[in-house]
């Protein structure tokens, strides 16, 4: 029986999904995307730079994926709900992060502005994934407000730092009738796998395989330990003890 | 100046960009129509990689 992930009216199978930042280029990006199998890229909205011509990022990302355009720049609501009506203009679906930042040195995401940001769009019809910082009264306002899942952060974007807000985590994963998409801060395929682990629904890593030596691998690897994560936690973890428990009985000879 | 003319000598293509014009998106079908004024605030966008 296949394992696949319902949300915003579409169906995933692999549970990595991958920010496009931060890549040597996008060649390498679209390569990474592919040996992983990821699903779903997230991007961003800029202004046209005139005097340096960049390539146009779509053009690498393999078809078949799922856009994820975040609202990254906004300071608040009004912002990204511009940035989502832009980046769905565009042609890109209705999908739609929800990035509010203004914190410069953490990147803590604003929860408050988030939340009214969602309430806008989850009326306009876009399928919103708001990127927050954990808090279960936050996220059951995100549910009210029509949000498609919920986006903890593990730690600092860009970090590497793993799953630091693990227990605030554990605590939506088990409280909020979402799919919980841990997002910023995952370093390591066995970080990924722990998310997994908990029940995380998906993840999104970004710098950890933009930045690794060697993209390319390490978003099959990313992928793989989310495989394993999400297996461990469909085949029932078994519960861990304060004292040891022999694998097998005495057998009755040494005098015992 | 009509905005196509304006972003055709930019050598903007339709397909990768968004243009925001005092902020109204106005789709590639409406281009040719649409007068540039002064004082008109024109906002290109398109796709990159990342977020913040």
């Amino acid at each position: 029986m296949r394992d696949i992930l319902t949300v915003g009216g579409l169906e995933i199978e692999n549970r990595l999904i991958i920010g496009t930042g931060k890549f040597p280029n996008y060649r390498i990006m679209e390569e990474a995307i592919r040996r992983s199998g990821a699903q779903v890229v997230t991007i961003a909205l800029r202004r046209m730079d005139f005097d340096s011509r960049e390539e146009n990022i779509l053009n690498y990302i393999p078809k078949g994926c799922i856009l994820m355009p975040n609202t990254s720049g906004a300071r608040n609501a009004e912002e990204a709900v511009r940035i989502a009506r832009i980046a769905r203009a565009a042609g890109c679906g209705n999908w739609v992060k929800i990035e509010v930042i203004t914190d410069q040195r953490y990147l803590m995401p604003d929860n408050e502005e988030t939340i009214k940001a969602t309430y806008t769009l989850a009326k306009e019809g876009f399928a919103v994934f708001p990127y927050m910082n954990p808090d279960l009264i936050v996220a059951k306002r995100l549910v009210e407000a029509g949000a498609a899942a919920v986006m903890p952060l593990g730690s600092p974007i860009g970090s590497n730092r793993g799953l630091k807000t693990k227990e605030m985590i554990r605590i939506l994963i088990h409280e909020v009738e979402l799919p919980i998409i841990v997002d910023a801060g995952i370093g390591r395929p066995s970080e990924a796998a722990e998310a997994m682990e908990m029940g995380a629904a998906a993840v999104l890593v970004n710098t950890a395989i933009a930045t690794a030596r060697d993209p390319v691998s390490m978003a099959q690897a990313f992928s793989m330990g989310v495989r394993a994560g999400r297996m461990a936690y469909l085949a029932g973890l078994a519960s861990t003890k304060e004292f040891a428990e022999a694998s097998s009985p005495l057998t009755g000879f040494l005098g015992r | 100046m009509d905005l196509e003319t304006y972003l055709r000598s930019k050598g903007v293509r339709k397909e990768e960009v968004v243009v925001e014009l005092n902020l109204e998106i106005i789709e590639p079908e409406r281009w040719k129509e649409t007068k540039l004024k002064e004082n008109d605030n024109l906002e290109i966008l398109r796709f990159m990689g990342g977020g913040r």
